[in-house]
């Protein structure tokens, strides 16, 4: 059984040189596929990402939290002892004034998550897991509070100790990430994710 | 030409069909969220999980909880106002503990309730023994408006709740009603124990 043989007619046309009508129109598509991808992403200039730097006292607002640091102290005695037992060591404490912007409960432990912190002299870097101490709203005088709810400013202390070897601190530098509340790679459950681009640089001296 | 024109056209009919049933797809958060039976308050809810009835709501502008030695806990402010939910709940099947209750305001923000210790979503509670007691949400003054109790097993919103059981109860919270309990919430209110029924 053979395949029979398409009518010459149309064996030409499929076959023969494209047409003038049809170049142009693909031309025009590719170009104006670039133009409304490239446009609303701010058109065909350079891209330099550019961090805000913030000073004490200066606010910030994110998808998730707005804050504004007010004071950071370096101090030899645990300023938030749990259960009434101080731990030895040297801390480095960070007041903030926060208020969540978003639509969900938030809590210090969130916020924390989001700051990494560098200190001067030393250039080191405070382990926002391992040097952390403690996290809380300043409330009523105790600790055990740390939710942040929708609309409510509260004033937030984060406790970090500073590791042995590192000379007392005299200025911190703190990048604020930001959140956002969208649907992941894998799943399109929304979830909070973090932003590229840090939320803004917080160049501040440390109090004694 | 005319065949031209006419597969544009259809091309362009095709994309729009397509861009419309994304448009009627629902998310994913949508598609996942918990079944939820609604209710009004004094009426009981029922779903496979738990049993639900809300009795009464206070505001106060402190707490401080009342324990089962009968000893006064520490008063706690806040920067808004404290809805106390009084409810009954019962665990159906298993053991049950609300660790997922919010208040979802008429702009559609959720306050988790608080972490204060004593209270009815701290307790677990055992299949055919209700409980009786406080559930504590702190939000701003000028949101209690509207308010509706939303109440799932799980604290988070990580997945662990997707397609299980919800309440929802209408707090009876209209405008005027919601405006004179704010105006005149006591500054400091003693809040009993859980009691089991």
């Amino acid at each position: 059984m053979t395949t029979p043989d398409p009518p010459p007619g149309r064996t030409e046309s499929l076959r023969g040189p494209i047409r003038p009508w049809i170049l142009l129109t693909a031309i025009l598509f590719a170009l104006a596929t670039v133009l409304a991808l490239a446009w609303p992403a701010g058109g065909l200039r350079e891209f330099t990402p550019e961090t805000p730097h913030r000073r004490l006292g200066e606010p910030i607002t994110g998808h998730r939290l707005a804050m504004k640091p007010y004071k950071v102290s370096f101090l030899a005695k645990d300023p938030a002892p749990s259960l009434g037992d101080a731990k030895p060591g040297r801390f480095l404490a960070i007041e903030l004034e926060v208020t969540n912007v978003s639509h969900q409960t938030a809590t210090v432990s969130d916020l924390a998550l989001n700051l990494r912190l560098t200190v001067s002299p030393s250039g080191a870097t405070i382990d926002r897991f391992r040097d952390k101490v403690a996290g809380f709203v300043i409330r009523d005088g105790r600790f055990d509070r740390d939710q942040l709810q929708p609309g409510l400013t509260e004033r937030v202390m984060i406790v970090y100790t500073v590791p042995v070897p590192l000379p007392d601190p005299t200025h911190l530098t703190m990048t604020v990430i930001d959140k956002e509340y969208v649907g992941g790679f894998q799943s399109d459950l929304s979830e909070w994710y973090d932003v590229d681009d840090p939320l803004a640089i917080y160049d501040l001296d440390v109090g004694r | 030409m005319k065949r031209a024109i006419v597969s544009v056209l259809t091309g362009v009919v095709l994309l729009a069909g397509i861009l419309g049933v994304r448009r009627a797809d629902p998310d994913g958060d949508r598609k996942y969220e918990p079944i939820a039976t609604s209710g009004v308050m004094g009426q009981q809810v029922n779903t496979t999980t738990f049993q639900l009835r809300v009795d009464r709501v206070e505001l106060a502008g402190s707490v401080r909880i009342l324990d089962s030695y009968g000893l006064l806990g520490t008063t706690k402010t806040t920067a808004g106002i404290w809805v106390v939910v009084w409810a009954t709940v019962a665990a159906t099947t298993e053991e049950f503990q609300m660790q997922g209750a919010r208040l979802r305001t008429t702009d559609g923000v959720e306050y988790l309730t608080s972490t204060v210790q004593g209270t009815l979503d701290k307790t677990a509670l055992q299949p055919g023994i209700p409980a009786y007691g406080p559930i504590l949400f702190e939000i701003p003054r000028d949101k209690l408006a509207g308010a509706v109790l939303r109440v799932t097993r799980h604290g988070t919103k990580g997945g662990l709740d997707h397609l299980g059981p919800a309440v929802d109860v209408d707090l009876g919270l209209s405008g005027s009603y919601a405006k004179s309990l704010v105006q005149r919430t006591p500054a400091l209110l003693t809040v009993d124990q859980v009691r089991e029924l």
